[in-house]
């Protein structure tokens, strides 16, 4: 049991690409971190890059904030994927690691995510809405990338996912301007 | 004790302005707080908060003068009290609201006439037409912190009532920021 001081920006840990890991004894322990580290904090999600471990591990748990919906609850996701994503959304979106900012981002409405669980069991689970803002945004982390790096069209977000939901465009795959420079 | 500065600056738009009015600041010692600045069309406006060293104001203000006359850009400063300087915590919940519909005139102020009664406070408001030439079609971008005692439901339908009134619809959504 461990509660771990969150690592805050600008430390260079939040900017680096994590290293997938092994299930096992190393990863329970990190994964246990995670947790003791989220039930101490207000947040929704958090990722191993979070308290200075750089493994892919992410914590998500949707049903933390009351006026969202719950989703799949607690999820630990060791080496998560997205393997497929749908349709946009806004959502104003704070970070643990970034604190006392608060900005719009625009992402997947849905997202497929395939992973494992700390004991090496493979899920894939389907998330959307509330639940798929928190996996994009932790699984961002692993890349090193923040939701600083995906605040873009400062004058028209709103005012294209009203459109989108209208006139329901087709989804075109978010560019990840920051997930390919590993 | 360090002055707050509250500066204003608009104009004609060109390369150079933001760079002009921020080397007056960078030449008095002045670290930029807050800001936005955006351009309508051909013009450019400029509001921003600055902190100034515990010195007198006049060689910042005789800068931003000549960098004003030079931009050809109007050009106000005021001083502020620390305390009106610094953040003020949201105490109600955040509101997005768009409103868009057939170009018409008061659909601005028939809106924001239903936010001031409820006491909610404006933080952001866009407007821009858009639409096709022959079919322009007005869109507003408002968000607001609405009254801390404000019922979700009842905001969203006076204001939804609001634009069916004018012909307008009205899209409202609390913002819920969330921590990750």
């Amino acid at each position: 049991m461990a509660v771990l001081p969150v690592v805050v920006y600008p430390d260079p840990r939040l900017k680096t690409v994590c290293a997938p890991i092994e299930p096992g004894d190393e990863t329970i322990r990190i994964a246990r971190d995670l947790l003791d580290t989220m039930n101490s904090v207000p947040g929704v999600g958090i990722a191993a890059p979070q308290i200075g471990e750089l493994t892919r591990i992410v914590l998500v748990d949707a049903a933390r904030n009351p006026r969202q919906d719950p989703g799949h609850g607690l999820m630990v996701l060791v080496n998560p994927v997205i393997v497929a994503s749908d349709g946009k959304q806004v959502f104003k979106e704070g970070c643990l690691s970034v604190p006392q900012y608060l900005a719009r981002i625009r992402r997947a409405q849905c997202v497929t995510v395939e992973a494992f669980t700390p004991e090496g069991k493979p899920l894939r689970i389907d998330a959307e809405g509330f639940e798929a803002v928190v996996l994009q945004h932790e699984i961002d982390h692993l890349d090193g990338v923040l939701f600083l790096d995906r605040i873009r069209d400062m004058k028209r977000d709103l005012y294209e996912r009203k459109s989108s939901q209208q006139s329901a465009v087709s989804s075109q795959p978010e560019d990840a301007p920051h997930a390919g420079r590993s | 004790m360090p002055k707050y500065l509250l500066i204003t600056a608009s104009g004609q738009d060109r390369p150079g302005l933001v760079a002009g009015v921020t080397e007056a600041l960078w030449k008095s010692g002045c670290n930029l707080e807050d800001s936005s600045m955006t351009r309508l069309r051909g013009e450019f406006a400029i509001i921003l908060l600055a902190r100034h060293p515990d010195e007198p104001v006049e060689p910042l203000r005789a800068r931003l003068d000549a960098v004003g006359a030079g931009l050809n850009l109007t050009i106000g400063m005021r001083e502020l009290e620390p305390d009106e300087a610094s953040p003020k915590p949201d105490e109600g919940d955040t509101f997005h609201i768009s409103v868009y519909g057939t170009d018409r005139s008061g659909i601005v102020h028939a809106i924001t006439e239903r936010l001031a009664a409820r006491g909610a406070d404006i933080t952001d408001l866009r407007t821009t037409i858009a639409g096709a030439p022959d079919r322009p079609i007005y869109v507003m971008q408002i968000e607001a912190l609405a009254a801390p005692d404000e019922v979700a439901e009842d905001f969203t339908r006076d204001l939804v009532e609001t634009g069916r009134g004018m012909g307008v619809d009205v899209g409202v959504q609390r913002l819920d920021p969330v921590a990750m």
